[in-house]
């Protein structure tokens, strides 16, 4: 055995934990090697030095106290069941003190209350207590909800009824509305378009209220309820309102077109025709619509030519007509020869905001006038009418017209027609550019 | 399991009084919840417990808590005994791992200055020397091993001065040792053979007296 193995066994042989064999080989060689023998002697010298002094101990009475609350807790600990119970469930702690035991325990308990918590459509309606149900006469229902609804209670019939008639009140209202609002035009609103809109809101509510009704209680109806649009609107009055005005004129002119076909007719046939009706054509034909239409009233001032014109028509055509003036006396009135004075008659109608009425003088003013300031006074005034009641078309033509005659001009309408505001009533009134009463004073 | 007495505790005046192992006194201590065996249990390894904690800590105060808290751990976790070691094995890697947790806790304040100047903590070593049969001059260079021994186990680090401690206080063997500080038995053994070269180089002339038989 070399120094290194005996000097790295040297402690092991001090304590006696090594085999016999090793432990002589290790005494042969302590006993030839110098080095080796003072390395173990100095060694064992230290160990006896320590072992020589006495050891530390504790005092007895320390000891004793020390015995007596360890002996204590103990006991405390077997009365109150910790210390049996603890070391019994000691393998399994730490399983439960492990922290995804902790979130497993909470997501249990969380899936429990959630569990608990759910309710079926059975037991929620049951909890609810929804007082309106709808039988399926009235809704269609799938089997499914059909067999979930409770019966139709007292309390359900009774809000029904009351929805029902409230519902038929506020239709009744807007028809009185719409009644009153054609007696006050001149023009009358069709009276099948109102109706059949005020039907279809209710062809749509109604189904609405009652699916609410299921769904819902009484008072949730009774604010929906509130909601339901009874009227319409003051737009889409106004655009009635101007489609009546183009059907009427529409008819007006269809109307003149057949008188003048059946004058001709007439004057051929009888050979009774006049000078001043072959030679002013127009000028007659607005004498015999401006007679019709107020043949109730004497006129002393009336050319005498026309009697005969009148005659005729009445002879021909007396029934027909007569219908017509009834529904239009209002409207028409005896329409002027000079365009200053069509343009001075429809100015006035602008001003009492009967734009449909001037629009049908200014439409009588002939295109060829002239590029002067009547015609642009004129283009003006019509585009305006047109403008407020919305007739998108014919304002833009209007301009393009009015562009090409007086480019500033016309650019300085086109400008102030798009900045007007909408008014609740509908289009903002514009005052013309031109004034039109000084350009009529000048023009006498 | 009962145990011969052994020869060196053995009363020639036929004293037929029967004493147990380690692992004996704790089993009946948890069995029959018999308070003496627990009594037992720490007056046979008391002494070299409080020694070693004393030692390792370096302070008498510190290891009185601390060896109260090993009784009481002792006394609480007896059930847990697993068997699987030593019960000497066992309490002192309670003590061990007790100890541990002192020093974390309060710092190691050792009895001895490392200056050398005699701290008031000194004397408590001093008078553990046994005075009664040797005459001054002896007793003077008892005291002055003593302290200087205590210095050297002072200076040594924690792993050498805790294999030495469990060696030569506890009584234990290398492979429990091992068990104990979770390591090795030939980092055990280099770490003993470290702290007998520290100590022997520490203590010097004054080991001479005491070595060789």
């Amino acid at each position: 055995m070399d120094c290194i193995k005996t000097k790295s066994l040297i402690t092991e042989y001090l304590y006696d934990e090594i085999d016999k064999d090793l432990a002589l080989l290790i005494e042969e060689h302590i006993a030839n090697c110098d080095e080796c023998r003072k390395i173990f002697n100095s060694n064992k010298r230290a160990l006896n030095a320590y072992r020589s002094i006495k050891k530390t101990t504790p005092a007895k009475s320390f000891v004793k106290s020390a015995l007596s609350t360890s002996r204590d807790a103990r006991q405390n600990a077997f009365k109150a069941g910790k210390a049996s119970s603890i070391t019994k469930l000691e393998p399994y702690l730490k399983y439960i003190r492990h922290p995804l035991f902790a979130a497993a325990s909470v997501a249990v308990v969380i899936g429990i209350v959630v569990i608990n918590s759910w309710e079926t459509d059975e037991e929620y309606l049951k909890k609810n207590q929804l007082p309106v149900t709808i039988t399926s006469n009235e809704i269609p229902l799938l089997g499914e909800e059909k067999a979930k609804l409770p019966p139709i209670t007292d309390t359900a019939k009774k809000a029904k009824k009351t929805i029902s008639a409230e519902v038929s009140q506020l239709v009744t209202k807007a028809k009185k509305k719409i009644s009153k609002l054609e007696s006050t035009d001149s023009l009358s609103i069709p009276k099948e378009e109102t109706m059949v809109t005020t039907a279809s809101t209710q062809e749509k509510v109604l189904p609405k209220i009652r699916r609410r009704e299921q769904l819902q209680n009484v008072d949730s109806i009774d604010i929906e309820r509130k909601e339901i649009p009874s009227k319409p609107t003051l737009k889409s009055q106004m655009a009635l309102r101007a489609k009546a005005i183009t059907t009427n004129k529409r008819l007006l002119a269809r109307t003149t077109k057949q008188k003048e076909i059946k004058n001709k007719d007439n004057k051929i046939s009888a050979n009774k025709t006049t000078d001043s009706l072959e030679n002013n054509d127009k000028g007659l034909e607005l004498h015999i619509v401006n007679n019709l239409k107020n043949k109730d009233k004497p006129q002393k001032d009336k050319v005498e030519t026309t009697k005969f014109a009148d005659d005729t028509i009445e002879n021909v055509n007396g029934p027909e007509i007569s219908g017509f003036e009834e529904e239009e006396a209002d409207v028409v009135e005896d329409i002027p020869t000079e365009p200053e004075d069509i343009l001075k008659k429809s100015f006035e109608l602008f001003q009492k905001q009967r734009y449909s009425d001037a629009l049908y003088y200014l439409d009588e003013i002939p295109n060829n006038v002239g590029k002067n300031e009547l015609t642009i006074a004129v283009i003006e005034l019509r585009i305006l009418c047109h403008n407020i009641l919305g007739n998108k078309e014919e304002v833009e033509q209007g301009l393009d017209i009015l562009t090409h005659l007086n480019p500033a001009f016309g650019s300085r309408l086109a400008r102030k027609i798009k900045n007007s505001r909408i008014n609740i009533d509908g289009k903002e009134e514009i005052k013309p550019i031109i004034p039109i009463s000084k350009l009529l004073q000048t023009k006498k | 399991m009962k145990k011969n007495k052994p020869n060196d505790n053995f009363d020639a005046s036929n004293n037929t009084e029967e004493t147990f192992s380690l692992d004996d006194l704790l089993n009946k201590f948890v069995s029959n919840q018999d308070e003496d065996a627990f009594e037992k249990l720490f007056a046979e390894i008391g002494e070299r417990l409080f020694s070693f904690i004393f030692r390792y800590i370096g302070n008498t105060a510190q290891a009185e808590d601390v060896y109260q808290e090993v009784c009481l751990k002792v006394a609480m976790k007896a059930n847990t005994y697993s068997h699987k070691a030593n019960v000497a094995s066992w309490i002192f890697q309670i003590a061990r791992n007790t100890s541990i947790d002192a020093i974390r806790s309060k710092g190691r304040r050792p009895t001895v200055s490392i200056d050398g100047n005699a701290s008031q903590a000194e004397t408590t070593i001093i008078e553990l020397v046994n005075d009664n049969e040797i005459n001054p001059a002896e007793k003077a260079a008892q005291i002055e091993l003593a302290t200087n021994i205590a210095r050297a186990i002072d200076k040594l680090p924690n792993e050498q001065r805790e294999v030495f401690l469990l060696r030569e206080d506890g009584g234990l063997t290398f492979e429990e040792i091992s068990k104990i500080v979770s390591c090795g038995k030939e980092t055990v053994k280099s770490r003993m053979r470290y702290a007998l070269e520290r100590l022997r180089n520490s203590l010097g002339k004054e080991a001479q007296n005491y070595g060789l038989h």
